[in-house]
């Protein structure tokens, strides 16, 4: 679900056919027919972004027919954990969760915590605006275990609230709801349920087709609470895939390229909260129980690693210079502020975001304001063109001689002509070695941030102003060669691994880092992808072969710790012996007084399954976690079924209509997210609910033949022919209706913008009957832009700028539009 | 074009009875109506030379039949036979290496002999027929008759092949209109060529002033009309069993031509003015040239027709993959 | 360069004097068109242009001079009752097939070829030697699959090669190679018509009756003295629904009766103007 597999990660799915070679059923649920879903056993047809009712829907199948695997569920993850008393769900306040501020228009965490104890989050956003003392309310936590009843009777006990808020969704509900057939559905629920229990695993996969919209987060969380129910979650064949962008996304993510944290999501310090000091900051974010707990060691260990000898104790490792954050600096506000002329000056690197980004339009023109705008590429893309052949320019809205803005084009290095790793979907980091040399000025990114470094430390070198000081003190010196002084990716990857300080030997694994500055290391989650001089293991290439146990460890690294399956401690059962002998990975080895497995263990190597903490010690850390909690980043080291802190949309996944929606949410009164992010503005209107203007729905997508924004396709003549040029797909009923023939041009058009293409007319798309009313969906790849041989027009002049209220992530594929035959101009 | 699925009868598979004969003359599902087969690159240029060929061929052939069985009153023929033949030798190998993609390279057409190809056959065909032509035409210009004689045999044997091997050519491919009828196109081209030989070498008589073998000539472009006529009939009939279109029914310019010109001109107009003739109608020399011009250009416009119908019909998916269901799986 | 790299990544030693080919496994065919990608980057061959065609998404047609593999998309989304939910294992309902060149084990471009321009290999398979062919472009009509083709700008036959260099030098060729699921899998033929009645069976078993192999001996597809092709292919539908022939023959076979028929008519013309001509005597 949420994932076009087959299309979009063409060699992942390789790995999925191998399951269905083994016996496998393939259930693709998508708002369109697609490659995917023709190599399917079930396809189910839903109306983009109802993908919470459908998986609300099976959560409910699965409580409601008692199918949850028990031992693993009561064990492993907070099911039969009570929760405050004054928790009220969203069943009871028609979609909203207790703790609903109106004013501030967002939650008050304090009612969704266990009872009795705050729990903090397990990544990045610790804090929780409780109204006690937030470090003293969470040094509960190591007093004792959270309030449990493994009878599951008590009302406030995960398991009940589960109950109660996923008892509306039917399978009429999700039929209403989704579009999706009753039988359809019942055939998908029954399917998946039985890939559970000792002996079978089921598995989710999703991608953008989940993460782009307001409600994103809580997909992924319903799909992970249905992994926990049903046992799915650290053992072999199970997990919620996430399948990243090609582009390394998950390195982006690991290193990263986000701007609230800090390399391998430790959190970027911000001026709202208490970070004015490193002992206030990590204090604040320190996790009393649970791995997280480790969160100094790593924190000093990046200071070390950024500003080496300049990092002392008593200048706090260099705290200071880190940059605060005061809000959401993300994409989509950035875009606004540019727009607004707060930001005047831009660099884009690897991205095309006149293509990419949401409201097109409003982006050409915010990119207009700019006093300069660098872009890296290995071809002129439409973000590097906007200013003489972009939509507001062609359109007589803007003159080409009227915008200031000074555009680099800068030629960047392709793949083959750089060294450097990709971190893949699994985490597994691998390293790639340069074959060519790039061609003329082309720079590999490496190389122009390394200089572009270099030449400010030059500029600030005589600098006595304190704002200066942390570019001076940061350390930036790798080995170069060549004609062209290219920095070594491989001395920058044992940065990232990490040493000791100062006699700078690599350090073997994470375990090692210190905080007392005797270790630098640059992402944490990386010790031990370079753990010698001489050895980096994301150059590995040693696969198991045929009769090996398929964890494939001497295969480039998987961070952390080159585990291959995150959280394995849930592989074994809670005595510590495998499921099963088909489903075995690590088991507690009595002999040995160990755990062991064809994996490296997640877990405390010689913690016996039975060990209890002694809670009179007040335990910290990881011992402070029984034998049987294998989600050791978490706090109470279960799987968190019910999310007390980390989400501003609510602890449960609840069904919220798209911003833009055809229909009334059909399970509450509440429309949509109550804390999506959006901005209302003249250049970003959005449709009200029903809108008969606006009357389909309009899903966004990608093709195999094209890569992202399209550069490094539509510009190549062999794969713009694959697919040369922008279309739409829709229904041959909707088409019937409107009069348009197959590869007639036609124009959609929303508040945003209007655009034009040749329609496909497609059985692929069905329409769906939505609580008695008949919806179709329309589709359009995004890829094509003005440049290159394979040309369209931007199917992201029609989105609109709104995210979801943890991410900001954006809403691309769900909206409405209309749709007419002809031209947006006569010809 | 749609892309509406329509539900496929699919006699493929498990325990299923594969029957390629299937008579059925429901429309095969195609893809999206795109060609099934590549149409051959064949034009003008090569009917040209088809008909080149067959009319030297035949000249050749018939010239030879005349020096052999003939009495003096018929050297004009021998003489105008053997100078016709001279057509194909100076016209036909440069016509053929003109309509290679690559001339320059036209020797390597002599590298190897292949029997399977009809055009490897034809390029030792030709070499032999214009070798041996050319000295029986050198020879008797020469005034040497009896080294006339001797090579006149090979030229005319080679012409034999001159006047038909060119059918073989255009069968001997995966186009289905000249697939479907080995023979009877076999037929067509020999009638055709011997027809228009023997109206070439009227015509010349009659410039001569030469009509001692008018009769003789009359005669055998009877027979050979008649001959390319039955492989006409035997094509069509051919064609129909197999529920593929022929010449005749090609709905376009080369259809029209076929009918008009092919079947018109080079059959109908010379049966029925031949055998007029030959019931006993009054003799009309103006009737007779027309005739053999007609013949000669029927002649020219059955090449021409059936290979432009025959890279339609290459081009049509319904007849490629209705004429490959013919062939049994054994 | 790794020495028999195709043992790494296909499981194949290749060894001059044996039969390779391809399976094309169609229900395993995902339509990402790597193969005809790779086919392109390897044999450096250009782009054919930039056709929107709305056939599915397929933009490239067919096989042609300059495209040797060629994805053919064909949308079956309603069969029986309504649009597909439960659906056959492996692909179904949107069928997807790469075409190639077959090989075929007596080909009739090869029989046709006046140059010898177009040989077997000593990997069994054909191809056009291209410092040779002089496009006489007799090859083009006699492939009864439409495959080779003249290129008007070198004025040559063009069509797969089976990566003959690349088995040359141990190599899998580019397609197989690319192909993410295994859908093309290259090999020794004898293994690869193993494999694929295996897996026919198989599929049988798991429902999927429509399946069956073209090309194999005894099949749609090996017909009409064609032999066997070396490029053959698993499909769920008529061949036809492919652009496929359910009965392709060998063009050579019609040169016998072509040539001794007209032969005879021609000798038999000939008799009749000895006859005419003596009688006139």
């Amino acid at each position: 679900m949420g994932s076009n597999l087959a299309e979009n990660h063409p060699i992942a799915f390789r790995f999925v056919l191998q399951a269905k070679d083994k016996g496998a059923t393939i259930i693709h649920v998508d708002p369109r027919f697609t490659r995917t879903s023709a190599l399917a056993d079930i396809y189910a047809p839903i109306r983009a972004g109802s993908d919470i009712a459908f998986l609300g829907g099976l959560i409910n199948y699965i409580l409601e027919r008692d199918l949850w695997f028990k031992e693993y569920a009561l064990n492993y993850t907070n099911l039969s954990t009570i929760i405050d008393e004054r928790f009220q769900d969203a069943s009871a306040l028609d979609g909203l969760f207790s703790g609903w501020d109106p004013d501030s228009r967002s939650y008050k965490y304090d009612s969704w915590q266990y009872q009795g104890e705050d729990v903090p989050a397990s990544i990045a956003e610790h804090y929780v605006n409780t109204t006690e003392s937030y470090s003293e309310k969470l040094r509960r936590l190591e007093k004792g275990p959270p309030p449990r009843d493994p009878t599951l009777k008590h009302p406030n006990t995960v398991y009940q609230i589960l109950k109660r808020h996923y008892a509306v969704y039917t399978p009429e509900k999700v039929e209403a709801t989704t579009g999706c057939p009753r039988a359809v559905f019942l055939k998908i629920a029954e399917a998946l349920t039985r890939a559970s229990g000792r002996e079978r695993t089921g598995a989710f996969c999703y991608a953008v087709g989940w993460t782009h919209h307001t409600t994103g987060v809580q997909m992924i969380r319903a799909a992970a609470v249905i992994q926990a129910l049903l046992g799915n979650t650290g053992r072999p064949g199970g997990g919620v895939f996430a399948f990243r962008g090609h582009s390394s996304i998950q390195g982006s993510t690991d290193i990263p390229t986000l701007y609230n944290m800090l390399p391998s999501y430790l959190p970027q310090p911000q001026a709202h909260k208490p970070h004015a000091t490193l002992d206030e900051y990590l204090q604040s974010e320190t996790p009393p129980t649970g791995f997280w707990n480790n969160f100094p060691k790593y924190a000093v260990s990046l200071l070390r690693a950024w500003y080496g000898d300049h990092a002392t104790k008593s200048n706090q490792w260099g705290f200071p210079w880190i940059p605060r954050i005061v809000g959401d600096h993300s994409q989509l506000p950035m875009t606004l502020a540019i727009a607004d002329g707060v930001i005047r000056g831009l660099f884009v690197l690897g991205q095309n975001p006149v293509i990419g980004g949401s409201n097109s339009a409003m982006i050409q023109r915010a990119f207009a304001n700019l006093d300069w705008l660098v872009v890296r590429d290995f071809t002129e893309t439409e973000t590097a063109s906007f200013w003489y052949a972009g939509k507001p320019v062609r359109s007589g809205e803007l003159r080409p001689q009227d915008i200031k803005t000074e555009v680099f084009l800068m030629p960047g290095a392709l793949i083959g002509e750089k060294e450097g790793t990709f971190t893949g979907t699994h985490r597994l980091v691998q390293f790639h070695d340069k074959i060519v040399e790039p061609p003329g000025e082309a720079r590999s990114e490496l190389g122009f941030i390394y200089h572009l470094g270099r030449r400010l430390q030059a500029l600030y070198a005589d600098s006595t102003d304190e704002k200066d000081a942390p570019v001076k003190a940061l350390t930036w010196e790798y080995p170069t060669s060549g004609e062209t002084d290219e920095p070594s990716a491989e001395a920058v990857l044992k940065e990232m691994n990490g040493f000791t300080w100062p006699d700078r030997r690599q350090i073997g694994d994470v375990h090692e880092l210190k905080d007392d500055g005797s270790t630098a290391c640059g992402v944490w989650t990386y010790a031990g992808v370079f753990p010698k001089d001489d050895h980096n293991q994301a150059r590995s290439r040693r696969p198991d072969g045929p009769d090996g146990p398929g964890t494939h460890l001497g295969w480039g690294f998987a961070w952390p710790s080159n585990r291959r399956t995150i959280y394995n401690r849930a592989a074994a059962d809670p005595e510590g012996r495998p499921w099963s002998e088909r489903k075995k990975l690590i088991w507690w080895d009595a002999e040995k007084q160990r755990w062991d497995g064809y994996d490296v263990v997640d877990f405390e190597p010689e913690k016996r399954p039975d060990y209890e903490p002694d809670w009179s010690r007040h335990p910290k850390g990881m011992a402070a976690l029984d034998g049987r909690s294998p989600f050791t980043m978490i706090a109470d080291g279960k799987s968190s079924l019910f999310v007390p802190s980390g989400l501003k949309d609510g602890p449960l996944p609840t069904h919220y209509e798209p911003i833009e929606s055809p229909v009334h949410n059909p399970l509450y009164g509440q429309q949509s997210s109550p804390v999506a992010k959006q901005w209302r503005r003249p250049d970003n209107h959005y449709h009200p609910v029903g809108d008969p203007r606006f009357p389909y729905v309009l899903t966004t997508y990608r093709l195999t033949e094209h890569h992202a924004g399209g550069t490094p396709t539509r510009s190549v003549a062999v794969t713009a022919e694959l697919q040369p040029e922008g279309f739409i797909e829709l229904t041959p009923e909707l088409a019937d209706g409107l009069g348009i023939k197959h590869l007639d041009w036609v124009v959609l058009s929303t508040l945003r913008g209007e655009i034009e293409a040749k329609a496909l007319i497609t059985e692929r798309l069905r329409p769906l009957e939505i609580s008695g009313r008949r919806i179709h969906q329309i589709g359009m790849p995004w890829h094509f832009g003005w440049e290159g041989y394979a040309k369209g027009d931007i199917a992201n002049v029609l989105t609109s700028v709104v995210g979801d209220a943890n991410t900001t992530m954006h809403e691309g594929k769900a909206l409405t539009c209309n749709l007419r035959k002809g031209r947006l101009r006569p010809q | 074009m749609t892309l509406v699925s329509t539900p496929s009868r699919a006699p493929y598979g498990r325990e299923a009875k594969y029957d390629p004969l299937r008579a059925d003359n429901a429309p095969i599902t195609t893809y999206y109506d795109q060609p099934q087969l590549k149409k051959s690159h064949w034009g003008t240029r090569v009917a040209l030379y088809i008909f080149i060929a067959g009319l030297s061929g035949g000249a050749q052939l018939i010239a030879t039949a005349a020096d052999l069985a003939g009495g003096e009153q018929h050297r004009g023929v021998v003489r105008r036979g053997r100078h016709i033949a001279l057509l194909g030798v100076f016209f036909g190998p440069p016509l053929l290496i003109w309509d290679l993609h690559s001339p320059d390279r036209f020797y390597n057409m002599l590298r190897i002999f292949r029997r399977t190809s009809p055009m490897s056959i034809g390029t030792y065909i030709l070499s032999s027929f214009s070798l041996f032509s050319l000295m029986t035409a050198t020879a008797q210009l020469a005034g040497w008759r009896k080294a006339a004689q001797l090579t006149q045999l090979p030229a005319a044997i080679a012409g034999a092949g001159m006047t038909t091997y060119t059918a073989s050519l255009l069968t001997a491919t995966s186009t289905p209109l000249w697939a479907a009828a080995p023979r009877s196109l076999a037929l067509q081209f020999a009638g055709s060529s011997f027809g228009a030989a023997a109206a070439a070498l009227q015509l010349a008589g009659r410039v001569d002033g030469d009509e001692a073998a008018a009769p003789v000539l009359e005669g055998l472009a009877l027979a050979a009309t008649a001959t390319e006529f039955v492989g006409a009939l035997a094509a069509e009939r051919r064609h129909r069993a197999l529920g593929i279109a022929d010449a005749a029914s090609v709905n376009t310019a080369s259809g029209a031509l076929y009918k008009l010109g092919a079947l018109g001109l080079g059959t109908a107009v010379p049966l029925a003015s031949y055998a007029g003739k030959l019931i006993g109608g009054r003799p009309r020399p103006w009737l007779m040239m027309t005739t053999a011009l007609a013949v000669l250009a029927g002649s020219f416009a059955l090449r021409l027709s059936v290979l432009a119908a025959g890279n339609e019909s290459a081009q049509r998916p319904q007849q490629s993959l209705r004429f490959a269901r013919r062939e049994k799986v054994r | 360069m790794i020495p028999d790299e195709a043992e790494l990544t296909a499981g194949v030693k290749i060894e001059p004097g044996k039969s390779y080919g391809f399976f094309t496994d169609t229900t395993r065919c995902i339509g990402c068109k790597a193969c005809e990608v790779a086919c392109k980057e390897w044999n450096l061959l250009p782009a054919d242009g930039l056709h929107l065609t709305g056939m599915s998404y397929d933009n490239t047609v067919g096989l042609s001079a300059s495209t040797w593999r060629h994805v053919a998309f064909i949308e079956k989304i309603s069969d029986g009752d309504g649009r597909a939910t439960e659906m056959a294992p492996y692909q179904s309902n949107w069928l997807m097939m790469s075409d190639v060149c077959k090989h075929c084990h007596n080909a009739p471009c090869l029989e046709a070829c006046p140059t010898g321009a177009l040989f077997r290999t000593e990997f069994d398979t054909v191809v056009v030697q291209q410092d040779i062919c002089n496009g006489c472009g007799y090859c083009v009509p006699a492939c009864p699959f439409g495959v080779v083709e003249l290129n008007m700008i070198d004025g040559k036959a063009h069509k797969c090669t089976l990566c003959y260099d690349r088995l040359k030098g141990g190599l899998e060729p580019a397609c197989a190679k690319a192909c993410p699921t295994d859908s093309i899998q290259f090999g020794e033929v004898g293994e690869l018509q193993q494999r694929a009645h295996q897996r026919v069976s198989e599929l049988h078993e798991l429902g999927v009756d429509s399946a069956y192999l073209y090309g194999v001996p005894n099949s749609p597809g090996a017909t009409g003295d064609l032999g066997h092709l070396n490029a053959f292919f698993l499909l769920t539908a008529e061949p036809e629904a492919y652009n496929l022939p359910a009965a392709p023959s060998r063009a050579s076979n019609r040169v016998g009766p072509s040539l001794s028929f007209g032969l005879a008519a021609a000798a038999g013309l000939a008799l009749a103007a000895a006859a005419l001509f003596g009688w006139q005597k």
